[in-house]
């Protein structure tokens, strides 16, 4: 007997967001997309995060898929990235895929890996 | 995309835990397990938090329990509230379950009383209460939390 799973493709209308005014201490474990616009103290697990021009990262991220537009002190563990023009970045990058747009502050170490987590 | 609005939102496949202070308005339908400070807070039907809440209006669908201090709080028929609640105006849907201490007013007395914030306090009568905040107790730290 299969039993009907609720955690099977969660209620897209209501993906996880963290607006811009919040500040967090902690660890977000996210299986959906994520967006933050705020500021994390603490590490991030999310399969796709876009961090928005006003969020302030600082710890360790963990994504799929992952687009900056704001600031990440720490280190990054990702299959693909994109660093957009407003980008701040500093520490440690593993990933796959790296796209660095014109603007970007990069400063830190990149590392090419396969990434095999979700 | 960029502009999110003031609404922060954990959404069913979300897990957090630690401390988040300033939310405006936050949703929870994941796992939380947090010290949350927010003017808004709504625990969704499939939302489990546990924790400290501090805030000015709290709608409980799912599941909370811990130490809440809310201006109102609305416990929809889905609630089910364990720990303690300090409120100011409380509603209850018929089938909400509250399985906790719940104080009345605790704002309107913390501002009077001097932030006396043991456990003690809360359960005096007010006539005993009013004795009390004539004793004027010395300043305790103001968070319990």
């Amino acid at each position: 007997m299969f039993k009907k799973n609720s955690d099977s493709p969660v209620a897209p209308q209501n993906p996880s967001q963290i607006s811009e005014d919040v500040r967090i201490r902690g660890t977000i474990t996210v299986s959906e997309p994520l967006v933050i616009a705020g500021q994390l103290d603490g590490d991030v697990n999310a399969e796709k995060l876009h961090l928005a021009s006003t969020a302030i990262i600082t710890g360790e991220i963990t994504a799929q898929s992952l687009t900056i537009d704001g600031r990440v002190l720490g280190s990054i563990v990702a299959d693909k990235v994109f660093l957009s023009a407003t980008a701040h970045f500093e520490g440690q990058l593993h990933c796959q895929d790296v796209a660095v747009d014109d603007g970007a502050y990069v400063n830190g170490k990149f590392t090419k890996e396969p990434v095999t987590n979700g | 995309m960029d502009k999110l609005g003031s609404k922060t939102i954990i959404g069913a496949g979300a897990s957090f835990n630690g401390k988040i202070i300033n939310a405006r308005v936050i949703e929870i339908n994941g796992k939380m397990n947090a010290d949350l400070t927010a003017d808004k807070v709504t625990i969704g039907e499939v939302g489990h938090f546990d924790g400290a809440i501090q805030a000015d209006l709290v709608v409980v669908s799912g599941h909370y329990e811990g130490k809440m201090q809310a201006g109102s709080v609305w416990a929809t028929a889905t609630a089910s509230i364990s720990g303690k609640l300090h409120y100011e105006t409380l509603q209850m849907d018929r089938g909400a379950a509250l399985n906790c201490h719940v104080v009345h007013n605790w704002k309107a007395k913390n501002t009077a009383a001097a932030p006396s914030e043991n456990d003690d306090a809360d359960l005096l009568m007010p006539a005993t209460l009013d004795k009390a905040k004539n004793v004027a107790v010395p300043t305790s730290p103001e968070e319990g939390a």
